[in-house]
């Protein structure tokens, strides 16, 4: 039988084990599904969360906004992650969390999840070293905007993409679906929309990257890994 | 929301921007340009000389130049500084 949370299945296996209770245990979480369109909000900066959401297809990003109305979009979250898992212990949360495309999503209440975790409790280690590699990504990120030139930003954000989502088989070859806006991907890299769409100009000209309508395709990985510098180790998939 | 094109020349080659970019007005699209031509000379003048030119042009969507902006980089030594650069006239290059 498939269940909705199988792509939560899927991306947490893809991060560390997973026995079959466990797989039990997430399958009897009580979920209630929504969908969001292309833009709208699913958490609000400030707003305090009794619940989590799990991301069951399409595509989330998280994102802050400066006072002057600049945005920082922080991080892509593709079916089977939980974007917001940190609002079971900070509830109140600091990002916004939209949808990049028209998206399915299940929210699950914190309580749920606790009750969950505590007859599991080894299930909290897999769901602490999500976080933790969450917060691994930043840590990345931080250093590719702060140092890398625009051409590695934007190739090391497409090798990520296709990394997380060959671990969970939402790949066909190098070709993968990523619904990111000209402007969501410029406020990723911390770019102008123009700049980004020449490098993204530029990656294309030199055979590496082909990205039109939400729909990308790595044409050469050895050459465009390269120019990013990317180290997959980051992303903690081997389970180590 | 209209469109506008964004041509850069960067002091080497000439890229005419063929896709465009939504914006919601002519000074959105004057900013855009402006961001673009900082951040991109702020990547290339480290990496590629002394002498540097960069210059965009934004066409709305009948291809009508609506503003143009441009960057010409220099560093000069102590010695050299005996014409300001403007009046060489290497601007006229272009």
């Amino acid at each position: 039988m498939i269940y909705d949370i199988d792509v939560l299945i899927a991306k947490l296996e893809a991060i560390g084990n997973l026995p079959e209770e466990h797989r039990q245990a997430l399958r009897n979480l009580p979920l209630q599904k929504a969908s969001v369109e292309r833009g709208h909000d699913v958490v609000m900066d400030g707003n305090i969360m009794t619940h989590c959401c799990i991301v069951l297809s399409g595509m989330l990003h998280r994102h802050k906004t400066m006072k002057d109305g600049s945005r920082q979009v922080i991080s892509f979250h593709p079916a089977g992650d939980i974007p917001d898992l940190q609002s079971l212990h900070l509830r109140k949360v600091d990002y916004t969390l939209s949808a990049t495309t028209r998206s399915q999503i299940a929210l699950v209440e914190h309580s749920a999840i606790r009750d969950m975790l505590h007859n599991q409790p080894k299930l909290t280690d897999l769901m602490w070293r999500d976080t933790l590699i969450d917060s691994a990504k930043f840590l990345t990120w931080m250093m590719l905007v702060g140092q890398a030139s625009a051409e590695a930003r934007m190739a090391h954000l497409f090798c990520e993409i296709y990394t997380r989502l060959n671990a969970v088989g939402d790949v066909s070859g190098y070709a993968f679906a990523f619904p990111a806006t000209q402007s969501d991907i410029a406020d990723a890299l911390g770019m102008s929309i123009v700049h980004a769409n020449r490098t993204l100009q530029m990656l294309r000209s030199e055979s590496l990257l082909a990205f039109a309508n939400g729909q990308a395709e790595i044409l050469d990985w050895p050459r465009l890994s390269r120019l990013a510098q990317f180290d997959s180790s980051y992303l903690h998939l081997s389970g180590e | 929301m209209p469109r506008f094109y964004f041509d850069l020349y960067d002091g080497e080659n000439f890229a005419p921007d063929p896709q465009g970019v939504d914006l919601p007005s002519a000074d959105i699209a004057k900013q855009e340009a402006t961001r673009t031509l900082s951040e991109i000379a702020a990547q290339e003048i480290p990496v590629n000389g002394s002498r540097r030119l960069f210059r965009i042009v934004v066409l709305d969507e009948s291809r009508t130049i609506v503003s143009e902006a441009r960057i010409d980089f220099h560093t000069t030594l102590p010695e050299n500084t005996g014409k300001s650069p403007g009046d060489r006239g290497e601007l006229d290059d272009l």
